[in-house]
């Protein structure tokens, strides 16, 4: 399932931040982390990930920076800041807010519990 | 890792975009779709790079996970929304000098383009609508002079003295005290058939002169028959020219025949010829009268002044030894005391002619009485025919105009002013002098035309500086008012003259000369009482005087100074001394110079007393 545009825009900055929050990664493996941990919801092209990036980073919510892997490629990693930090729980407390309001009208079948990776 | 993929590993730096693809050795479909996402960004070649290293990397990864080509350039998404969505987020990444300076050429830009925006809409009110231009106010003036037979207009018989007067003499131009009388008697009395000429086109009731934007061709032989060589015939000018631009070619010419008149006027004095000098006391009057009852302003105003000048002929010669007759004195008392109906009265007719047409000539008409400014050649003729240079850079002065007249107001508003204008002048105009500091109408007037008319028509404004500093239309009251004054010393002057011959003494006061000699003792311009008079008891001549600006009686004692008696009788004097609480110092001082009375006639000294 994809989700809409709109929709998107405001869920796919906050799904990033979060995956970030437990650590660094490179574009490539966000793109394949949130494919598999959202079930292909959240799986979104490159074309929106990667002007995402740069605008989480444009604001200082994320910082990244070129290093050498362990298997010696170049890679951009990212990393969730102070502010990407404060941020997220702001965001997050909206998501739950908006989730709990769903679920008593009915759109979602049951009371959101906290994510945990 | 191969040589390609450690450039790719390289750090972009200002490395170009493409040799970051070139070196990352993607497969061509990969690489198509990162040289297509940094081509579309219209980044800067270092951002470019930055961004051609990490799709790069993004692939190779991809690649290296296992993925086909195919499958990753699928993935991918959209190219085109990629570049324009990694432009703008790039773009926010950029100094903040680059951004401020970024926003504020947008700003700038936004705003030029709010103006253009702008003057393009006034542009298209201005330029695109066009003014109903229904009424020929020239015409219709001009079909009231046709209507009436030639044989009863003086115009044309004026057009016949002209030549007969000839050339200009030489004492026209010259001060009293530089003139050689015997010159100017030998000139007038060489012109006989001429003053007659103008005594009988000054009978006539009605000027009748036709008006035109163009000097008339009748006039111009005239001229040049007189041997005053005219302006060149420039040909019929248009139909329906600009009211303003009407050429009154006759004005001069009356006033220069009225002082031709003048002078006969005082040599018939001297002369002894009393019907002479009563006949050119009735030309006079008789020019004064065509010219007042004009529906111009201006016109009425040269009516004034040769009323002017006729009373101050008549006030000379008055006493002269065995000029006029008690019949003559009557006769001119009746003349004079009827002249205008007793008082002249200025007519604000024209004025209006003038707006209206100009209203006409630069709005539209919705039919309903309203409309808007737009654009016509208003400025241009009035250059021309005022045969003034066009200013530099009109084409920028007409480009300008729609944003100079966007706020003003419309057709409807523009005569709304002009009627509340007329209707003030109108009120003002029946105000007596005393009351001269409550006259307000120029400030409608004037802000009528500075909030419109000026703006449509530059040479407008030089043409209401004739009233002086007061404005047009209380200036012409004032004016108006003082020659009323003097028509009254004049009327007093000649009853007391009746009553010295008739009793041999002057009476003691001017109660005395009604209503055998005076119907009323005339008004005070100053105070509404009635004129003073002082018999002239204890040597001293009998003075008839008004108390002047100052109000006070001071019995018949003139200002000290030249300056003082110059001002003693002025209107705005008056008003700086009645109605202004704190005068500056300059016009204080010219207020305490003016203190005394206003002598409008003073006995010369008999020989031996009384």
């Amino acid at each position: 399932m994809r989700i809409e545009r709109e929709l998107m825009r405001g869920a796919g900055p906050v799904a990033v931040m979060k995956l970030l929050q437990k650590g660094e990664m490179y574009g490539y493996e966000v793109v394949a982390a949130l494919a598999a941990r959202s079930e292909g919801v959240l799986d979104m092209g490159q074309s929106t990930l990667y002007p995402m990036l740069y605008n989480l980073e444009a604001k200082g919510l994320i910082a990244g920076e070129w290093r050498e892997a362990s298997s010696g490629r170049e890679r951009k990693y990212y990393r969730l800041t102070a502010k990407g930090q404060k941020r997220l729980a702001a965001e997050e407390e909206q998501w739950k807010a908006l989730a709990g309001a769903m679920a008593k009208l009915g759109v979602l079948s049951a009371p959101v519990r906290e994510v945990t990776a | 890792m191969n040589r390609e993929m450690r450039a790719v590993a390289r750090p972009a730096g200002k490395r170009a975009a493409e040799e970051v693809i070139s070196a990352s050795g993607l497969p061509a479909s990969l690489a198509g779709v990162v040289r297509g996402v940094v081509s579309g960004s219209r980044l800067w070649p270092a951002e470019r790079a930055e961004v051609a290293r990490e799709l790069c990397a993004h692939f190779a990864e991809g690649l290296e996970a296992g993925e086909s080509a195919e499958t990753l350039a699928r993935e991918f998404g959209d190219v085109a929304r990629a570049s324009k969505l990694i432009r703008r987020a790039r773009l926010r990444l950029r100094p903040l000098w680059w951004r401020a300076a970024r926003r504020t050429v947008h700003g700038c830009m936004a705003v030029l383009l709010t103006g253009v925006l702008g003057y393009g809409v006034l542009a298209a009110r201005y330029f695109g609508g066009s003014p109903n231009v229904s009424r020929n106010y020239m015409a219709e003036l001009n079909a009231q002079v046709l209507a009436t037979p030639e044989g009863e207009r003086a115009w044309p018989l004026y057009l016949r003295a002209i030549p007969a007067f000839g050339e200009q003499p030489a004492w026209f131009d010259q001060e009293s005290s530089e003139r050689s009388a015997s010159e100017v008697d030998e000139w007038v009395r060489s012109k006989g058939h001429a003053f007659e000429m103008a005594r009988e086109a000054a009978s006539k009731r009605m000027l009748g002169a036709v008006l035109s934007s163009r000097l008339q061709p009748e006039y111009i032989a005239a001229l040049r028959a007189s041997g005053r060589e005219g302006s060149v015939d420039e040909g019929p000018g248009p139909e329906n020219p600009l009211m303003m631009g009407v050429l009154l070619p006759h004005l001069g010419e009356m006033r220069r025949i009225a002082r031709y008149l003048n002078e006969d006027l005082s040599l018939a004095a001297r002369e002894g010829d009393g019907a002479r000098f009563i006949a050119d006391v009735r030309a006079l009057l008789g020019m004064a009268g065509q010219n007042a009852r004009d529906p111009m302003l201006i016109s009425q105003l040269v009516g004034l002044a040769i009323f002017d000048l006729t009373l101050r002929g008549v006030e000379e010669h008055v006493g002269t030894p065995g000029l006029l007759s008690n019949s003559d004195l009557q006769e001119l008392a009746h003349m004079v005391g009827g002249f205008g109906g007793g008082r002249v009265r200025l007519d604000m007719s024209g004025e209006r002619v003038m707006v209206d047409d100009i209203v006409q000539r630069c709005y539209t008409d919705d039919g309903d009485g309203d409309g808007r400014v737009v654009r016509t050649n208003l400025g241009e003729i009035m250059y021309d025919d005022f045969g003034m240079a066009r200013p530099k850079g009109l084409a920028v002065i007409i480009a300008a105009q729609p944003v100079l007249t966007a706020t003003m107001p419309g057709r409807r508003e523009v005569t709304r002013r002009l009627e509340a204008a007329l209707a003030a002048a109108a009120a003002d105009e029946a105000l007596p002098p005393w009351r001269h500091g409550e006259r307000r109408s120029d400030v409608g007037y004037r802000d009528l035309f500075e909030s419109a008319l000026f703006r449509l028509v530059p040479v407008a404004e030089s043409l209401m500086g004739h009233g002086g500093d007061e404005g047009p239309m209380v200036g012409a009251f004032g004016s108006r008012d003082m020659i009323e004054a003097r028509r009254a010393a004049v009327l007093v002057r000649l009853a007391l003259e009746l009553h010295k011959r008739e009793t041999g003494r002057w009476p003691a006061s001017l109660d005395e000369l009604v209503p055998r000699y005076l119907p009323s003792v005339p008004s005070d311009p100053f105070d509404g009482k009635p004129l003073r008079y002082s018999p002239g008891v204890g040597g001293m001549s009998p003075v008839v005087y008004s108390v002047g600006v100052d109000g006070v009686d001071d019995g018949g004692v003139p200002p000290a100074t030249e300056g003082g008696r110059k001002n003693v009788n002025s209107l705005r004097v008056f008003v700086w001394a009645r109605s202004d609480p704190a005068p500056s110092p300059e016009r204080r001082a010219v207020i305490e110079e003016a203190k005394g009375d206003w002598v409008l006639w003073r006995a010369q000294p008999a020989p031996g007393g009384q």
